[in-house]
């Protein structure tokens, strides 16, 4: 896959001198030291991410680790205190005034996590406002905003107001309104984290259908795992302002770089994340349902469950068989890594 | 021990040379300018009558259709609407309509003058703390000197009339715009103001499209404490020896008569403007 966005030695400091603490940064002071002795805060440190094209790269991390500071310098909402942000190879940090709009009209649009609707705009006003600043005629822009409407599964809504509607109603206008400009950068700032836990799960779905048609470049942030993993193609987790690990959620569940990630992963239902390919074991002829390698373990031992055979042949794009794996191989998988020591405990 | 109890003023010698001073210079400059200044005014004089001639020669039933209208418009309620006609109704019935066409078209000229100076100054002053720094205390003291303070030199440069009166209505009535303006503005939720920012919104269409709607609920508040506080403009429409006549010569009764027009008004207005916050 090739880059779309990528961010270089990206450092923001928040504080009346922030040039100078720089310095200081970059001989090694930590983000406490800075706190503590020049009252300044350090919201992003080195931050090094290649974002690939048309793939949901999800930014984790928990409050005050620097996610939504990070988004809004793919767009330049926040200046950084040093750094570079490049996207198709253009310095984003180089735009004039004027390149910049241009850049947030046409390229990156971007959904809230509190919605930030112009409470005075029905529904559909609200979903043709990036038009409207685009300079899209008027008949046009209202035939596109009523498509996307339409697709976010909101027809009818049209001429409400967003005070009429529900927060999920609204994230979905908010949806809707990024989508409408047609920008190939899709930047969500906890974009369903003020939803209730169904309504998140309907967005999730929401987002994934558009995604296998519209191919975005979408930059997620959130603070839930399970979110992350379920929509991520990658994943980067920050904390303290710092880029802790990334990689595929494969990656992440099953190898954890620090006891901090393991942490948060231990209570993850690793069946939803881990794929055949990852587990199974080269081909010893055994007969059995024909699954594909990107199939998830727990769909798998559903379909295994259920077939007469204990095995499942594995098989890769071509049609080829790559491996087998077992009921055990996806219980075991799907088991937590610390199973062993808890029923010791018992 | 003298130093105590009594305060080192200035002798009386020089307090008088000081008044004198005062006075000769400025009767010099109502003297040299005063003409030129009127001359700057008279657009406005010839407005206001103009505005004025026009609503007095509005036939009655059409004028009260016409700002029933606008109040329908205003408030979209049938009760409003009605309360309209009723006091307007009320108003002829009772002898005072030329009056009140006098007072509509001064409030009504105030208002746009106060809204065209005065929101600018609030938006500027929303822009920039430093703006918001030196306006404030104009401000106060606009509002905490009495109007008849700074009418007189008005009075003294331009004599006794319409446009005096207008200029007191507008110093009266435009610090509770600006600051409201103002206020709405930055109260504007920052995250509303960030989606404009991030689809690239310039400047302007920040302003149009963003801050000014959000700020109507209170910019509408101070609309409407503008127009309360058009009595003032009675102070200048009704030519102040008039009024001082007035209030000399005739009986609480008759009294009665000009202040219930000037509540129907008043409550008209009040009603229109409240209901957009």
């Amino acid at each position: 896959m090739t880059t779309k966005i990528e961010i270089k030695s990206l450092y923001k400091i928040f504080g009346p001198d922030a040039a100078a603490m720089m310095e200081k940064v970059r001989s090694g002071t930590t983000k406490e030291q800075l706190n503590d002795e020049f009252n300044h805060v350090l919201g992003l440190n080195n931050i090094n991410l290649e974002i690939p094209d048309q793939g949901i790269q999800v930014v984790m991390g928990l409050s005050g680790s620097g996610k939504s500071t990070l988004i809004r310098h793919i767009n330049r909402l926040i200046e950084p205190t040093s750094g570079e942000v490049w996207i198709d190879g253009v310095n984003v940090l180089a735009m004039s005034d004027a390149e910049l709009r241009d850049f947030r009209r046409q390229r990156a649009s971007m959904v809230f996590q509190k919605f930030a609707l112009l409470p005075h705009r029905t529904v559909l006003e609200n979903t043709q406002y990036g038009l409207e600043i685009q300079g899209l005629a008027e008949k046009e822009a209202k035939k596109r905003a009523r498509h996307w409407i339409e697709r976010v599964g909101l027809a009818g809504y049209e001429e409400n107001y967003p005070g009429q509607l529900s927060g999920g109603m609204q994230q979905r206008v908010g949806l809707a309104r990024a989508l409408a400009t047609d920008a190939d950068i899709l930047l969500m700032d906890e974009a369903f984290s003020a939803l209730d836990p169904l309504i998140r799960t309907d967005m999730q779905n929401i987002l994934l259908d558009l995604q296998s048609e519209l191919h975005k470049t979408i930059v997620f942030i959130t603070h839930d795992l399970e979110e992350a993993l379920r929509i991520g193609d990658r994943i980067a987790i920050l904390r303290d302002g710092r880029v802790i690990q990334q990689g595929t959620p494969q990656q992440i569940v099953l190898k954890p770089k620090d006891d901090y990630i393991a942490d948060f992963t231990k209570d993850i239902n690793r069946g939803r994340v881990i794929r055949l390919k990852t587990i199974m074991k080269s081909d010893n002829g055994q007969q059995g349902p024909e699954l594909s390698g990107d199939m998830l373990v727990e769909d798998a031992a559903q379909l295994v469950t259920d077939s007469p055979s204990s095995h499942a042949r594995v098989m890769d794009g071509e049609g080829r068989c790559v491996g087998v794996v077992n009921i055990t191989d996806l219980i075991r998988a799907m088991a937590r890594p610390d199973i062993e020591s808890r029923i010791e405990d018992l | 021990m003298e130093f105590f109890t009594e305060f080192p003023a200035l002798g009386r010698r020089d307090l008088r040379d000081l008044r004198l001073a005062i006075d000769q210079s400025f009767k010099g400059f109502s003297r040299e300018y005063g003409e030129q200044i009127e001359a700057l005014f008279d657009p406005l004089l010839q407005f206001l009558i103009g505005f004025e001639r026009l609503l007095q020669a509005t036939p009655w039933p059409i004028f009260i259709l016409v700002v029933c209208g606008l109040a329908w418009l205003a408030s979209r309620s049938i009760r409003i609407v009605i309360g309209t006609a009723v006091s307007f109704y009320l108003i002829g019935l009772f002898g005072m309509w030329e009056d009140t066409m006098s007072t509509v078209s001064m409030i009504a000229v105030s208002t746009i003058l106060c809204l065209s100076v005065g929101l600018p100054i609030g938006v500027l002053m929303s822009r920039s703390d430093r703006a918001q720094s030196i306006v404030t205390p104009i401000l106060d003291v606009m509002q905490t000197i009495p109007s008849f303070v700074y009418l007189i030199p008005v009075v003294m440069l331009l004599g006794i009339g319409k446009v005096p009166g207008l200029i007191a209505v507008v110093i009266y009535a435009i610090p509770p715009i600006i600051r409201l303006t103002n206020l709405g503005i930055r109260l504007v939720d920052s995250e509303v103001l960030e989606a404009a920012d991030a689809f690239g919104a310039n400047p302007w269409q920040r302003l149009t499209q963003v801050q000014i709607p959000l700020a109507l609920p209170n910019i509408f508040a101070g609309v409407n404490q503008k127009s309360n506080h058009h009595d003032v403009a009675r102070d200048g429409r009704d030519r102040i020896d008039d009024w001082c006549q007035w209030i000399g010569t005739t009986g609480p009764e008759s009294g009665l008569q000009p202040v219930s027009c000037n509540g129907f008004v008043k409550w008209d207005g009040d009603r229109c403007t409240r209901h957009h916050f």
